[in-house]
């Protein structure tokens, strides 16, 4: 008489889990396997694309920053230990190659700010039945975008990694490489950098 | 009152504690301009939230192939032997970096140099030990230096005070005007003076012309008038079995010491 061994469920399931987790695919992807890359890709393209666009706010140019950004992870993946998360990783890519557009783009800042002013409009920002909510909302997304954009470019990462992206500040503080108190420092200055540049047009938009 | 920025910050921004921003809340109702720094804080917040939306994105899995495996594009594995190849110039460096020190530790800034450039001191004993004192040329050479003067001078002070003692005959000052001693020119006069006065003989007048005599400028000067010098070398004549003696035009050509 023979008795089957079968698994228990539970461990099926987190074998399965496992299979399927960021670091198993990442695994696959090392040996060879491009599929696996693909859903990494899938899993986390719009991860990278937010903070891409919040950071260089035009469509080609983020989705530029998304492409560099997978075949960059996709060459280094040899490079990736398993010990940090795979999103904080890919999110530490992302910021280099941002810094990297924010420089070589400098010169063009004044006409990107005015674009990017001009192409929020289409945002579903103030979707209230009311009008004038709808406008002041509408005007301070403009300002603070306005105010974003011309932050350097350090604190701009921080607004947008932690009030936009609300990332915590553990994640922050693995993307950037520093402590979790530099994390929230750099938080901190970039908040008052922000309040400092926003403070003058506060006055112009509040009813 | 005054209220610490950064606590403001986090009041608004919602990472205070529960107790302390209730806390905080409750003082601030009191403070307008805390109050209103707090509202222009809650403001930029709600307006961040707002950025959050972003338009589509276009970008596809295809482009994303095609960027990586079109390109052919592939994973870089870590080598550890292109790891190793990279810091082995760096490596190789800082031997070499410490054998330099160690050597400069231990001889001196001397064993850096080739011996053929080594000072004329060492050309001259690497002569004399080749017992080659037959080759009054490589001698000249070692002593022609910026510093051979002194050098030779003082060789001659000490190889050469019997000939003064020979050559102090009693003359007129007038008619060797120009007898020199080579090998004083850093003694003073007093000092040249009682030094003749010793080695004459008593008859010799105390006024001896030596004592007008000035020191010699150089040595080549001063070996003009000097008498002729014969050396004795190792090998030994056939017939008469004794050492072979060369004589030395110039005294400047001859080493002394070994």
């Amino acid at each position: 008489m023979s008795t089957a061994i079968t698994a228990p469920a539970s461990y099926t399931a987190r074998v399965e889990l496992d299979r399927d987790s960021d670091n198993a695919l990442v695994r696959l992807a090392r040996e060879g396997n491009y599929e696996a890359f693909e859903k990494l890709f899938e899993r986390h393209r719009q991860l990278v694309y937010r903070f891409a666009y919040q950071m260089a706010p035009r469509r080609d140019d983020a989705e530029d920053i998304v492409q560099e950004a997978f075949v960059r992870a996709y060459q280094n993946l040899g490079r990736y230990r398993d010990e940090a998360k795979f999103t904080t990783w890919l999110l530490r890519i992302v910021t280099n190659l941002c810094t990297d557009h924010a420089r070589m783009t400098h010169r063009r800042q004044v006409l990107e700010q005015q674009e990017a002013g001009e192409g929020l409009l289409w945002m579903t920002v103030g979707d209230t039945d009311d009008p004038v909510a709808n406008l002041e909302a509408q005007r301070r997304v403009k300002a603070l975008r306005k105010a974003l954009n011309a932050l350097p470019t350090h604190h701009r990462t921080m607004i947008i990694l932690r009030d936009i992206e609300e990332r915590d500040y553990n994640d922050i503080a693995a993307i950037l490489g520093c402590t979790v108190g530099g994390a929230k420092l750099r938080v901190l200055r970039a908040r008052r950098a922000l309040r400092d540049r926003v403070a003058p047009l506060i006055g112009e938009e509040k009813p | 009152m005054n209220y610490r920025d950064e606590d403001l910050i986090k009041l608004a921004f919602g990472e205070l504690d529960e107790t302390e921003a209730e806390t905080l809340r409750k003082e601030l109702a009191a403070d307008a301009a805390a109050s209103s720094q707090i509202g222009e804080y809650n403001w930029i917040k709600e307006g961040l939230s707002d950025l959050r939306p972003v338009p589509p994105m276009q970008y596809s899995t295809e482009r994303l192939r095609d960027a990586i495996l079109g390109e052919g594009l592939n994973v870089r594995k870590r080598n550890p032997l292109a790891l190793i190849l990279a810091w082995t110039p760096a490596g190789a460096f800082g031997v070499a970096a410490v054998i330099t020190g160690v050597m400069l530790m231990r001889t001196g800034p001397e064993s850096l140099v080739p011996a053929n450039l080594q000072s004329e001191t060492s050309l001259a004993q690497v002569a004399m030990q080749m017992d080659d004192l037959h080759r009054p040329l490589l001698a000249e050479r070692a002593f022609r230096t910026l510093d051979d003067q002194v050098r030779a001078s003082t060789e001659f002070k000490v190889g050469f005070a019997p000939v003064a003692e020979e050559t102090a005959e009693p003359e007129p000052k007038d008619a060797s005007p120009k007898v020199r001693f080579a090998a004083q020119p850093t003694r003073s006069a007093p000092a040249v003076r009682r030094e003749t006065q010793r080695t004459l003989t008593p008859e010799t007048p105390a006024a001896a012309p030596v004592m007008e005599v000035a020191a010699p400028e150089t040595a080549d000067a001063a070996t003009e008038q000097a008498p002729p010098i014969v050396m004795i070398g190792s090998e030994d004549d056939a017939r008469t079995g004794a050492p072979i003696a060369t004589e030395v035009r110039f005294d400047a050509n001859v080493v002394v010491g070994g």
